[in-house]
């Protein structure tokens, strides 16, 4: 720690090891270390159980990719939920976000990343293997692609497309758009575009 | 400092902190310059839509007095490729993005010939074309009717892992004079078609040419 000389092993290696972790300078972790310095030591210690805790128990699921306990995930263990329609995402936190909007009852298949040739990663680097034993499995209705809302999250959803538009599969793709309780004053001209583009039909009840 | 204004490509964008980028645009003007854009993934953020590969940018920005230089405007045209072919134009970015190193002041009228000449041919031949063309305006292609190790112009040439050579210069995977014909006739013109078995041996010369030259880039149909 060259920023603040004199300060004492301990805290020092704990100020280096915050200041590793992504939005964290070397002042920010400083007031962490403090703060943890004033708790008792028995909240650090189960704090610092958690974070153990956090890489001895937590894995990924097998079939899926998404987060597990123990080999498999909650959603592929849930005799409940639709097994015919997947929805591909590109990382573990997408399928949280997309749990939390509580309107997705079906699998999930996490990619784990997006094609991006300039960053190296290709169809290899992604868990499509996987994805073409699930749709190979048989039962598989629909795929819905829910990558990002850039090029390279595109491009990756159109290659996947095609993968699967000779399997008799139905591929789909989440709608982009205008946000829920979005302006349209305040939209960027490539969204309000494509909002247009995607415009649904007004269903009027009889 | 005075702002910069450019037509630009963008070649890369990479996460700086929370909420900034940096990226590397390809610029008409200034060659590949590095910026930084700050809070452009922020959701409230002008830049975010706007900062997209595959399309004409206009950008301005602040060059840093000794560092990187700062995105102050950016307006985005429309996509040269359609989005269904984006994967083969990002493949043709990352080639262009090897080629281009910072402070090379050329680069951007070439990679948007490249991406023209793809967008009017078909998916597979069109970006084995376009790698072709970029290759070739760098200067790392040469001559398709002569020997490219002792410049004798001949019809028998074969193809080694560093280029055309003639019978006496040594042996390789024969390319005919009509597979070189339909190679130059494919660059011209969208009406000339490649039969399947030339545009693979096409494709083997221009994967040969990049490794050669240490870029293991595959253009493989996937």
């Amino acid at each position: 720690m060259h920023g603040f000389p004199g300060m004492p092993a301990p805290l020092a290696r704990v100020v280096e090891t915050l200041s590793g972790l992504p939005g964290i300078g070397p002042k920010t972790a400083l007031r962490l270390g403090l703060s943890l310095l004033r708790k008792p030591a028995s909240e650090v210690e189960e704090m610092a159980a958690a974070l153990v805790d956090l890489h001895r128990a937590l894995g990924f699921c097998e079939r899926c990719g998404c987060f597990a306990e123990q080999g498999h995930c909650s959603m592929c263990d849930n005799v409940r939920r639709e097994r015919s329609v997947i929805c591909v995402v590109e990382q573990p936190v997408d399928v949280l976000m997309l749990e939390r909007s509580g309107h997705f009852s079906g699998l999930y298949h996490v990619l784990h990343g997006r094609l991006s040739p300039v960053d190296g990663v290709g169809p290899d680097d992604l868990r499509l293997a996987a994805l073409d034993a699930r749709v190979a499995d048989g039962g598989v209705r629909e795929l819905i692609l829910a990558t990002s809302a850039t090029v390279d999250g595109e491009a990756t959803a159109h290659f996947i497309a095609r993968r699967y538009q000779g399997a008799g599969v139905k591929v789909s793709r989440i709608a982009r758009g205008v946000p829920e309780g979005g302006e349209l004053e305040y939209m960027d001209e490539f969204t309000l575009g494509r909002a247009l583009d995607q415009r649904v039909a007004w269903e009027t009840s009889p | 400092m005075a702002e910069v204004r450019d037509a630009a490509l963008l070649l890369r964008r990479i996460p700086h902190g929370d909420t900034s980028l940096i990226i590397h645009l390809l610029t008409r003007e200034h060659g590949r310059v590095a910026l930084m854009a700050r809070g452009a993934r922020r959701a409230s953020s002008p830049f975010r839509a706007r900062l997209a590969p595959l399309c004409e940018l206009r950008a301005a920005w602040r060059p840093g007095r000794t560092g990187m230089g700062t995105l102050t405007d950016v307006e985005r045209g429309a996509l040269w490729l359609p989005e269904a072919r984006a994967w083969e134009g990002l493949k043709l970015l990352s080639l262009a993005e090897k080629l281009f190193r910072e402070g090379d002041g050329a680069g951007f009228d070439d990679v948007r010939a490249a991406l023209a000449l793809m967008a009017a041919r078909p998916r597979g031949p069109g970006l084995t074309a376009a790698a072709w063309l970029l290759l070739a305006r760098q200067g790392w292609v040469g001559d398709l009717d002569a020997c490219w190790q002792c410049g004798a112009r001949a019809d028998a040439l074969a193809w080694r892992r560093d280029g055309l050579c003639c019978p006496a210069c040594g042996a390789g995977l024969e390319v005919s004079p009509g597979l070189r014909r339909g190679m130059a006739g494919y660059l011209q013109s969208p009406r000339v078609a490649l039969p399947q078995a030339d545009a693979r041996t096409w494709r083997r010369m221009v994967e040969d040419l990049l490794r050669q030259h240490g870029l293991g880039i595959s253009l493989e149909e996937d």
